[in-house]
C-alpha cells in the first residue's frame, strides 16, 4: 500500500527526515512513533504530496507519489496533527463541502456526527481544540477511503472520544481499510496497530509486529534498597534510582522470585513494561550510541 | 474549474466584499450627490480664473494637469471620485488577488485544500475565477452607486461612458488581482497581504507623474502602469484616444505571469 525507500528531507539545514525506507501493507493498522520534532510529519507530508523529497522515492497503490500531484488523493483520508478549517464557517457546511467533494455517502456522515458527538450548528472558529480535531476525524474518514493518514488524531480529544475513535479505526480495519497512524500516545498504538515504526531524529531505529514486541515482553524488576548485584538468568540491571535498583527481566518467574525470596529487600516491584518504557529504552540506547 | 470550492470561496470573502463595496460605493454615491454644490462652486470660480490667467496664462494649465474644472456631471467624477474608485478599488483587487495565495497559507486550510480529490491546477483556476467574479461585481456595484447618484443629481449625463469606463476599470482591477497573485508566490507563506498594496499604490503615482509633466522620459512611466489606460481625466473629460500599448503591454503581462503562477503554484510546498 505504502513504500518508501530512502526517504530525505531537509529544511535548509535543519533535518526533517533521513534515509527513511518503510512499507505499509494492505489492510493494517501502522502505527509511526515518536516524539514531537521526530520527523513524523514530515513523512506524512511528503507521502500526500504536500512536500517534495530531497531524496528518495515513495509509492502508494504502487503509483509514485509527486510533488504538487493528486491523483491518489481521491482514495487517501488524511487528517493533519492541527485542524485547520474556515473559521466563519459552520460546522454543517465545512462537511457539506467535503462531502461533496469526496463523493461521500450522508449515512456514515451522520453515523460519524453521531458517534463523535459533533454540533453542527457552530462556526468553526469558536470550536476547541478538541472539537475541532473531531471535525477533522470526520472529514477524513467520511468516504471511507482505501487509505486513511492520521497524523497525532487523538490529541486533545476526551477519553469517551478516543475510545470510539479508535473503535472506528477497528471498523475501517474490518472494512479492509489501510491506516498509517502517527503518534506519541503509545496507549492508542498497543490498542489498535499491527505494526509500529519507532522514529526519532528523522531516522526510523526500527520496525516491528505489535506481536514481535509483545513477545519480546520484559518486565520491570524495582527493589528497595538498592542492591545491583542480583543474579538471575535473564535479569539485566539498569540503573539506581532514589534509592531503588532499576533492573529488567525476561524469564521464568518462578526462578526470579524464589531469588528475589533470598534477600531481605523492603519493598519489591515486578511489573510489565509497557510501550512507553520500551521506547524510553531504546531511545536511551540511541543517545547512548 | 471546480463549483463546490467556488462557493466555499465565495462565502468564506463574503464579509470582505459586502464591506469593500458598500463603503466604497456609498462614497462614490455620496460624492455625486454633491454634484450640484460643487457645481455651483465651479460656476463661481470661473470669473476666479479668468481673473487668475489673465495675470498668469500658465496658471489654467497646471489646473489642467490635475483634472482641470469640469464641465458637467462625468466630468465632474473622472476629476472628484474616479480617484476613490481606482486607487480603493485597486487595494482591494491587489489583497483579492494576494488572498488567492496567502490565505489558505496563512489560515493553514491549505493542508486541506491541497490533499482534496482536485488538481493544483483546478483549485487556482476556481480561486481566479473566484476573484474574477467578486471583482465584476464590485465595479458594477461602484459604477451602479454613482449611476444611481447620478438619478438623482443630473439624470442626463452619459451613463454609456460612465458603464464603458466602469468595464475597463474592471479589467485593470483583475489585472492587478493577477499580479498580486504571482507576487504572493514569489513571497514566504504567510506575509501579511499588505504587502500586495505595494502594486497598486505606486502604479497609480506612476501614472499621475506622467500625465502630470512635460518631461519626456517621465512621460514614458505611463506605459509601466495599468492605471494609464484607464485615466480618467483623458477618458471621461478629455476625450484622448484609449492608449493600446498601455493595455496590450499589461495584458500580455498578465498572462505570463498567470502562466509562471500555474508553474510556481503546482511547486508551491507546505513549509510551516
Amino acid at each position: 500500500m505504502i513504500k518508501v525507500y530512502n526517504a530525505k528531507k531537509y529544511y535548509g539545514k535543519t533535518c526533517g527526515i533521513e534515509d527513511v525506507s518503510m512499507h505499509v501493507e494492505n489492510g493494517e493498522i501502522f502505527g509511526f512513533v515518536g516524539p514531537n520534532g521526530a520527523g513524523k510529519t514530515t513523512l506524512i507530508r511528503l507521502l500526500l504530496g504536500l512536500l517534495e523529497m530531497d531524496d528518495g522515492d515513495a509509492f502508494i497503490f504502487d503509483e509514485p507519489v509527486k510533488m504538487g500531484s493528486n491523483h491518489l488523493n481521491k482514495d487517501i483520508g488524511y487528517m493533519p496533527s492541527e485542524t485547520h478549517m474556515f473559521d466563519d464557517l459552520k460546522v454543517k457546511e465545512i462537511i457539506t463541502f467535503f462531502k461533496t467533494m469526496k463523493k461521500a455517502d450522508q449515512t456514515y456522515i451522520d453515523y460519524l456526527i453521531e458517534r463523535l458527538d459533533i454540533s453542527l450548528e457552530k462556526k468553526f472558529g469558536a470550536l476547541s481544540f478538541g472539537n475541532k480535531k473531531k471535525i477533522g476525524i470526520v472529514v477524513a474518514l467520511m468516504s471511507q477511503p482505501k487509505l486513511l493518514i492520521l497524523d497525532e488524531p487523538t490529541s486533545g480529544l476526551d477519553p469517551l472520544i478516543q475510545s470510539r475513535f479508535l473503535e472506528l479505526l477497528n471498523d475501517a480495519k474490518k472494512r479492509g481499510q489501510t491506516i498509517l497512524l502517527s503518534s506519541h500516545v503509545l496507549s492508542e498504538i498497543e490498542k489498535v496497530c499491527d505494526r509500529l515504526a519507532l522514529i526519532k531524529s528523522g531516522k526510523i531505529l526500527f520496525t516491528r509486529s505489535m506481536k514481535d514486541i509483545k513477545n519480546e515482553e520484559h518486565k520491570r524488576v524495582l527493589v528497595s534498597p538498592n542492591y545491583q548485584n542480583l543474579h538471575v538468568d535473564g535479569l539485566t540491571y539498569v540503573k539506581d534510582d532514589d534509592g531503588i535498583s532499576n533492573y529488567t527481566f525476561k524469564g521464568d518467574i518462578n526462578q526470579l522470585v524464589k531469588h528475589l525470596s533470598t534477600y531481605q529487600f523492603k519493598d519489591v516491584t515486578i511489573r510489565d513494561i509497557g510501550l512507553d518504557e520500551l521506547f524510553s529504552m531504546y531511545y536511551e540506547k540511541e543517545e547512548i550510541k | 474549474m471546480n463549483l463546490a470550492l467556488f462557493k466555499l470561496e465565495f462565502r468564506r470573502s463574503l464579509k470582505g466584499f459586502l464591506i469593500w463595496s458598500f463603503s466604497l460605493g456609498l462614497t462614490l454615491f455620496l460624492v455625486i450627490m454633491i454634484y450640484p454644490v460643487v457645481q455651483d462652486m465651479m460656476d463661481a470660480l470661473d470669473d476666479m480664473l479668468a481673473y487668475l490667467e489673465s495675470i498668469d496664462s500658465s496658471f489654467v494649465g497646471f489646473l489642467e494637469t490635475f483634472g482641470g474644472i469640469p464641465e458637467n456631471g462625468i466630468e465632474y467624477f473622472a476629476t472628484e471620485g474616479a480617484l476613490f474608485l481606482q486607487l480603493l478599488g485597486g487595494i482591494y483587487a491587489a489583497i483579492l488577488g494576494f488572498n488567492i495565495i496567502q490565505k489558505d497559507e496563512k489560515e493553514e486550510t491549505v493542508e486541506v485544500l491541497h490533499v482534496l480529490p482536485l488538481s493544483r491546477s483546478s483549485i487556482l483556476l476556481t480561486k481566479m475565477m473566484h476573484v474574477l467574479i467578486t471583482i465584476l461585481l464590485f465595479t458594477f456595484i461602484q459604477i451602479g452607486f454613482v449611476h444611481l447618484g447620478f438619478l438623482f443629481v443630473s439624470p442626463n449625463e452619459s451613463m454609456i461612458e460612465l458603464w464603458t469606463f466602469g468595464f475597463f476599470d474592471f479589467i485593470m482591477f483583475l489585472m492587478i488581482s493577477y499580479l498580486a497573485m504571482g507576487l504572493a508566490l514569489l513571497l514566504k507563506p504567510k506575509t501579511s497581504p499588505l504587502v500586495s498594496i505595494a502594486i497598486p499604490f505606486p502604479l497609480y503615482i506612476i501614472t499621475m507623474i506622467a500625465f502630470a509633466t512635460d518631461n519626456d522620459a517621465l512621460k514614458a512611466l505611463k506605459y509601466l502602469s495599468p492605471f494609464t489606460f484607464t485615466e480618467p481625466v483623458g477618458w471621461l473629460k478629455d476625450h484622448v484616444d484609449f492608449e493600446w500599448l498601455n493595455f496590450y503591454i499589461f495584458i500580455g503581462l498578465t498572462v505570463i505571469v498567470i502562466i509562471l503562477s500555474f508553474v510556481f503554484y503546482k511547486k508551491r510546498q507546505m513549509i510551516k
